[in-house]
């Protein structure tokens, strides 16, 4: 060994890695076509900011930004100081709900390379820190110095009546230092305290929990105040409600933060300099807190870099229900058991649409309840459409009904077919034949279907009862619509099968749109035929129904085709 | 050396290991084999200061890994199973970034193109880690363990995902660290190799060591003829009784 550990020579080592591995990506990023655009982008951006870094942050701005502002009455300070209090706010809750959840920045790398080593776990956090700060402060100093762009006279002439009008000169440098300040004090804050409530130990638990609760009672506290304050005197009320001194001991780092932005306004610089403070105090506490659960850090860290590469790799690939299977095995979610469904023994293709329900119940719950609301809510607002404008006759329940179809219909296939495809290997040995399998994939994702376009019926109905036929023949037809969406799918998804490939994905959803639009021109021009002969909305369904399922079959026996020379090898 | 005593480590929900204790002699090469959640991985990431032990110690050339971690990792070495490393650096950096951590900036100057070549990275040394194949990461990462002076060594599966020719020499590399006094602990499902390779053995199960020693001792442990580790590590994780792992008492 060379003599002792310095924290020096750690530093060397984290700085290494993170100069090196920025030159090679911008190296990389500039041999790949694919990557250069953000370079560029990247680049412009830091372009922009040396230019105003040089030029002193002040250019001209245009004439026109002092006549605006002679119309706009003069603010009174309180409401310089509500507007400024609610910014920081915004800026608290924000930064302090990293508190919950460890940071996500860690990579498995991290884990496997830079943890076992003797770098001391300090030093590392203390980087880790200035690292997220930097990253989470970029964006917002792009605006802040747009912001420093604007002409000084036009800021004094918004303040003109303040006590220290001249004081608008320094208002946005100190509003700068202040949000900078808090910024990197809470993100200091949330690090300590998240390693505190993250440590994997039940004590830690039950105070997650409580922190959560806190967090949530100040926000509908909070969100109770401000409806309460505007329902008794509007604006007036939120201004007085921003004096409050409870709300302000309350939320005391946003509070802080305020006086001292505000400092060269009010000219209270004792006010703003113990605000400065405050921030700072609070930075420390959570500097302090940070270094004593430093040697959980690892722990900590080792198991949210597993959790994150997993999401990303499931994601990329966009791999849903290993995603809900990944979930379920950490115990984060819960399958549900159907053992309804599982008493039902199917058999042949019946037990192809046996699994597609049963992978429905169990993986799409969500998107059956989100898409059930909005079959709801999309039925209640047509309802109410219809009920307002008789005339239009059955034209909105179509078009809404057709709508909720269309959403649930894109939203299972999208992901459901990549599955399939993925489990290729499961399927293509059963005893059926190509167009069989892809008749019942198709079938079996429509089933989704039913639960939204059902509930979206109910609610239409149960409003204009009168319109029943109408919208039960509606809901037929956009039942059939999401089989022929869901045959189109997946015959796009055959089309171009690259799972992994992101071009493949972003043409697949160009040509699913486009197949979508060329299925749906037939049963369209029957619907406009019919109408305009106002035949009766039962006679004219079923030809619609015909079609639509008709094209589902040639896109299904299409497929079937594809299907059966697919090799998930190639 | 490395001593383990009581050894616990929870999670959120089940105790992955429990109350395990053994050590690792120098110029000894000690398999901890187990089937799958037994425990292994989490001992050994505890051992190499990831994971914060929940109870007991682990001292590594007499520094315990959470009190004085930074001295107790600068004399040990972890290679992971399927190890990530960073996908930006070049090989040759990636070997420059560790010998940094380990301030044995020495041996990299005068050794690292040896190890380099040793496991074939010679030719690749300017190309990103991004580009490697598994087999080529983890040779990089061994190459890794031992460029610095490191006498406790650490490999959580290192022949899974290598060629046969790499296989051969990963075990030469162990063998060839054994003889320079190093304490070698290899987590391994490959039981043949751990016949042939090992000193001793401990066999894990539930997180709980089952039994430790050399294959003839865990014949008389288990009061059995069985000629090999395979029959005995049968046996032993067969009579375990299968039961769910101890859950934890919130």
């Amino acid at each position: 060994m060379n003599g002792t550990r310095t924290w020096q020579k750690d530093v060397r080592a984290l700085v290494f890695l993170a100069t090196r591995s920025m030159v090679n990506g911008v190296k990389r990023a500039v041999l790949s076509p694919k990557r250069m655009l953000g370079v560029v982008l990247f680049g412009g951006y830091c372009v922009f900011m040396l230019r105003t870094l040089f030029t002193g942050g002040r250019s001209e701005a245009p004439a026109v930004s002092r006549d605006v502002f002679k119309g706009f009455p003069f603010p009174p300070i309180e409401v310089v100081q509500a507007v400024t209090l609610a910014i920081f706010l915004f800026v608290f809750l924000l930064f302090t709900a990293q508190c919950f959840s460890p940071s996500v920045t860690y990579r498995k790398a991290d884990v496997d390379t830079l943890f076992p080593t003797p770098i001391s776990v300090k030093i590392v956090i203390v980087f880790r820190i200035i690292r997220d700060a930097l990253v989470q402060l970029l964006v917002p100093l792009f605006f802040a110095i747009l912001l420093l762009q604007a002409n000084d006279r036009s800021l004094a002439m918004i303040f003109r009546n303040l006590p220290n009008p001249t004081g608008a000169d320094s208002v946005l440098r100190t509003s700068m230092i202040a949000y900078f300040l808090l910024g990197i004090c809470l993100t200091t804050f949330a690090y300590g305290v998240s390693l505190v409530l993250n440590r994997p130990i039940p004590r830690a638990r039950w105070m997650h929990r409580l922190a959560v609760g806190l967090y949530f009672l100040i926000f509908v506290g909070l969100g109770a105040g401000l409806y309460v304050s505007f329902l008794g005197q509007g604006a007036a009320g939120l201004v007085e409600l921003s004096q409050q001194t409870w709300l302000r001991m309350a939320l005391f780092p946003a509070t802080a933060a305020a006086e001292f932005a505000l400092a060269p306004l009010t000219t209270h610089w004792g006010a703003g300099l113990l605000g400065l403070a405050v921030v700072l105090g609070v930075g420390v506490f959570g500097f302090q807190l940070a270094m004593a659960q430093s040697s959980w850090f690892y722990d900590i860290a080792s198991l949210r870099a597993h959790s994150t590469t997993q999401a990303r790799s499931f994601q990329q690939n966009a791999d849903y229900m290993g995603a809900v299977a990944s979930r379920a095995r950490s115990g984060k979610a819960r399958f549900a058991r159907a053992s309804w469904l599982m008493r039902w023994s199917p058999r042949k293709m019946g037990g192809l649409l046996w699994k597609e329900a049963l992978l429905a119940i169990r993986t799409a719950t969500m998107t059956l309840l989100f898409t059930g609301l909005l079959g709801v809510l999309i039925g209640w607002m047509g309802g109410l459409v219809s009920q307002s404008a008789p005339r239009s006759e059955g034209v909105v329940p179509i078009l809404a009904l057709c709508f909720v179809a269309f959403i649930s219909a894109t939203n299972v296939s999208q992901t459901g077919f990549l599955e399939t495809l993925r489990r290729i290997d499961l399927l293509k040995p059963l005893p059926f034949a190509a167009w069989q399998t892809v008749f019942a994939e198709v079938a079996g994702k429509s089933l989704v279907s039913l639960i939204p376009v059902l509930a979206a019926t109910v609610a239409m109905i149960s409003l204009v009862p009168t319109m029943s036929v109408t919208i039960i023949c509606s809901a037929l037809v956009a039942l059939s619509l999401a089989v022929t969406i869901c045959a189109v799918s997946f015959l796009a998804i055959l089309i171009l099968p690259d799972i992994e490939d992101p071009t493949q994905r972003g043409i697949r959803g160009l040509i699913t749109m486009l197949g979508i639009f060329v299925f749906c021109v037939p049963p369209a021009i029957l619907y406009v035929v019919f109408s305009s002969f106002n035949v009766s909305p039962l006679i004219s369904a079923l030809p619609i129904v015909a079609v639509n399922l008709g094209l589902a079959v040639l896109g299904s026996w299409i497929s079937g085709r594809l299907y059966s020379n697919f090799n998930p090898s190639e | 050396m490395l001593q383990v005593q009581n050894l616990v480590k929870d999670y959120t929900k089940f105790r992955a290991v429990d109350h395990l204790s053994f050590e690792v002699r120098p110029s000894e090469i000690v398999g901890l084999l187990g089937p799958n959640g037994a425990g292994k991985t989490t001992a050994l990431r505890c051992a190499s200061g990831i994971l914060r032990p929940t109870s007991g110690q682990i001292l590594i050339n007499g520094n315990d890994i959470v009190d004085q971690a930074s001295a107790a990792k600068q004399g040990m070495a972890f290679v992971p199973e399927l190890p990530s490393l960073y996908e930006l650096l070049s090989v040759e950096e990636h070997l420059k970034f560790v010998a940094l951590c380990y301030d044995s900036m020495d041996v990299f100057e005068s050794q690292g193109e040896e190890l380099l070549s040793r496991y074939h990275l010679l030719e690749k040394r300017k190309e990103l880690v991004a580009t490697l194949s598994k087999g080529m990461r983890q040779k990089l990462s061994i190459a890794c363990a031992f460029v610095h002076r490191a006498n406790v060594v650490l490999f959580d599966e290192p022949l899974i995902g290598v060629d046969p020719a790499g296989v051969h020499e990963i075990k030469q590399e162990l063998l060839r660290a054994k003889d320079a006094g190093c304490c070698i602990l290899v987590s391994t499902h490959l039981l043949d190799t751990a016949e042939k390779l090992c000193d001793r053995v401990i066999i894990l199960a539930r997180g709980r060591k089952l039994a430790e020693g050399t294959l003839e001792e865990l014949r008389e442990q288990t009061n059995s003829a069985a000629s090999d580790l395979e029959e005995i590590f049968l046996k032993l994780t067969d009579e375990t009784p299968l039961q769910a792992p101890p859950e934890i008492q919130q």
